[in-house]
């Protein structure tokens, strides 16, 4: 057989037509006829899709498979003189499909000890031509996969190992020509690895299954809630953690929903702009934390962190980040601030005590006594009995404040039944009630457990209450004192005082258990009685609850620890 | 009551509680004695008899239980009525002075019925 030199190669000897079967055929095997723009097409379609490593992967992949099956036509059909030929028969082949003009600077061999080493100048790469148009300059590296691809192949097929080629500068990133540099695998530094795992696009795809299955490992286990919004601030991925966070499952959320719909509505349009402002800048955000609207109509305080997602070009394509529920957390911080608060008006409140109830008992005691000596219609009879009742109104002051100091010292708690304790005061309430025209409404559970308590401050906790609700309903209405076994926190008994009074506008709801604090007119409160409230049932290891709607009444629950479970609770702790 | 006059002793290191005794007390016809501290307090004591003393708590010298104490010694029937002032709780206290034989105990700025009444409970002589 004759021998083949590189020169003997012609286009017009491998091209060979079937135009009436519908085939042509180059280098023995099919060949179809492309345009350059829609090799561009399918660039495009890769990039966009599946971005730029998976992109690269796959186009360095295909010019792998073109080079590695021409070096095998090419040894299997012609008798080479020397592997020099047949070696430099590749790049010329690539030269003749139109793909790019290669020009070799060196070609170095060796089979027996493995030495290769070639580098060359690649002009007119279609590829790069077809990015400069598609993309404009790539500021990411080169873009010559396809014929990268195609050199290695050809190489690795060649020489019967693995050889790498690596285009160090390129048109398609402003270099003024495309310069290939291909050396066995191990030759090569670190500057290597894209393009190693470019050739290992099927591995590349499978590390991505991994880590996506760790993601989705992560996001399923996880009680936070992991999310993703688009550029619009519409979710497009909600792990299930929202459902327990805001009551939805995912699929209500994703594509449906956007960040901002579940933020209290009062607070919406606020916490939107001040999103909208990170998001301008692509900014993080850590520790977020807005109100939000659970699906059950609950306020649940949640925290958030985000990450921009960018593309290479800097665009914003969206956000993703988590959501943790920090409702209980805040709770306990309020409740602990509030605890500090009140003690601190105790420990004053013992220190001054002393002081002011000595000289209040002379004024309160010469008040009385001459009061008793004077006759009703003396002109010093009204001014007198002011005295007697304003001293009167200061010393309950004081035992009110004398409450916080001994709150802390301990009280006794005896075994007590909810209801007989709520009978006593409810007489006296009931007399409250009517004159001012309320409608007193009991409803009291049958069959609770007994609770641990001190009966007198447990009365004085409903009569407190009580008397804010008669208060709050200067037009009459109805007062509901209801006990009952709550559905909501077992080991508990639950008594509620509900009115149809004006009700507290969400801002002072939550200062209304700081002691001093009143909405009402000066002289007409205290402002103790639902510190002192609040202070007596966190004693007793229970809780107090407030909702209120403006304009539809208020609604106070006081949870108690049943007997029962409050020894546990002490055995527990010791 | 009766005729005869009856001595009050008041111990209290406030005048003011020694003007309102005297001024409730004298045209009722008590004759109310003054002390300003334990001390003089238990001085007074060891003097004449008195059918009733009232004991401020927080005191220069002595306290109103210490002082209650030593008087018991010295007549254990004596009436004693204790007066506080203080932020003690109350149970406790009440509790515990009762114990060392108080007839009662009031917390000030109390009001004139409760000295009223502690004095009705005077035996007649």
């Amino acid at each position: 057989m004759k021998k083949t030199k590189l020169s003997d190669l012609k286009f017009e000897d491998l091209f060979r037509r079937e135009p009436e079967a519908g085939r042509l055929f180059f280098n023995n095997r099919r060949a179809l006829i492309f345009d350059a723009a829609t090799m561009g097409v399918l660039r495009r379609q890769l990039l966009s899709t599946m971005g730029w490593e998976l992109a690269m992967g796959v186009l360095s992949r295909f010019g792998y498979e073109h080079g590695s099956n021409d070096a095998e036509m090419l040894g299997r059909k012609f008798n080479w003189e020397t592997d020099t030929d047949w070696l430099a028969s590749g790049p010329f082949l690539h030269t003749l499909e139109g793909l790019v003009h290669v020009t070799p600077q060196k070609i170095e061999f060796d089979r027996g000890t493995g030495h290769f080493h070639m580098h060359g100048i690649w002009l007119n790469s279609y590829e790069a031509e077809t990015h400069l148009k598609l993309f404009g300059l790539s500021a990411a590296g080169p873009v010559c996969w396809t014929l990268a691809g195609y050199a290695s192949g050809y190489a690795s097929s060649f020489f019967g190992k693995s050889l790498l080629a690596i285009e160090t500068e390129c048109v398609g990133k402003g270099d003024a020509r495309c310069y290939f540099e291909i050396r066995p695998v191990e030759k090569w530094g670190p500057e290597a690895l894209p393009y190693l795992s470019a050739l290992q696009a099927v591995n590349v795809a499978e590390r991505l299954r991994e880590s996506e299955s760790r993601f989705y490992d992560i996001a399923l286990s996880s009680s936070d809630w992991i999310w993703e919004i688009d550029a619009d601030g519409l979710y497009t991925y909600c792990s299930p953690g929202v459902t327990k966070i805001l009551g939805y499952t995912p699929g209500e959320l994703t594509g449906k929903k956007h960040f901002y719909d579940f933020f209290a509505p009062e607070e919406r349009e606020q916490l939107k702009t001040s999103q909208l402002e990170i998001f301008s800048r692509k900014a993080d955000f850590n520790l977020f934390v807005s109100r939000n609207l659970h699906k059950n109509g609950e306020m649940v305080i949640l925290e958030t962190k985000g990450v921009p997602i960018l593309d290479r070009g800097g665009i914003l394509l969206g956000y993703r980040g988590s959501v943790t529920d920090i409702t209980e957390r805040k709770r306990l911080e309020a409740s602990l601030l509030q605890s500090e608060k009140l003690s601190a008006v105790g420990q004053l409140a013992a220190g001054v005590a002393h002081e002011i109830n000595n000289p209040l008992g002379i004024i309160l005691g010469f008040a009385q006594s001459v009061v008793r000596k004077i006759k009703e219609d003396d002109a010093l009879a009204l001014p007198l009995k002011t005295i007697e009742r304003e001293a009167i109104r200061c010393k309950n002051l004081v035992q009110n404040l004398l409450v916080f100091s001994r709150a802390s010292k301990s009280e006794t708690l005896e075994e007590l039944d909810l209801n007989t304790a709520m009978e006593g005061v409810l007489s006296l309430i009931l007399a409250q009630a009517k004159a001012r025209n309320v409608e007193l409404v009991r409803e009291l559970g049958s069959g609770l457990p007994k609770v641990n308590a001190n009966q007198i401050q447990l009365q004085q906790v409903v009569l407190n209450l009580a008397h804010n609700a008669i208060d709050a309903m200067p037009k009459g209405g109805t007062l509901t004192i209801r006990t009952a076994l709550p559905g909501r926190r077992p080991g508990y008994v639950e008594l509620r005082v509900l009115d149809t009074g004006t009700g507290i506008p969400k801002d002072l709801q939550k200062r209304i258990f700081e002691p001093f604090f009143t909405t009402k007119e000066a002289g007409k409160g205290t402002g103790l009685g639902l510190s002192l409230a609040y202070e007596i049932i966190h004693k007793h290891g229970g809780a107090i609850e407030l909702e209120s709607e403006e304009g539809q009444g208020t609604e106070f629950t006081v949870y108690l620890p049943v007997h029962s479970a409050a020894t546990l609770l002490a055995g527990g702790a010791a | 009551m009766t005729g005869s006059e009856k001595h009050i002793l008041v111990v209290d290191d406030e005048q003011g509680f020694h003007d309102l005794f005297r001024f409730v007390l004298e045209p009722l016809r008590f004759n109310v004695h003054s002390a300003y501290d334990g001390v003089e307090g238990l001085e007074r004591f060891r003097e004449r008899n008195y059918e009733m003393v009232f004991l401020d708590v927080h005191m220069p010298k002595m306290t109103g239980p210490e002082l209650m104490k030593l008087l018991k010694e010295i007549k254990p029937l004596q009436l004693v009525v204790i007066m506080s002032s203080g932020s003690d709780s109350r149970q406790v206290f009440e509790k515990a002075v009762k114990e060392m034989g108080a007839v009662a105990c009031m917390y000030k700025p109390f009001e004139l019925d409760q000295v009223m009444k502690q004095l009705e409970s005077i035996p007649r002589a």
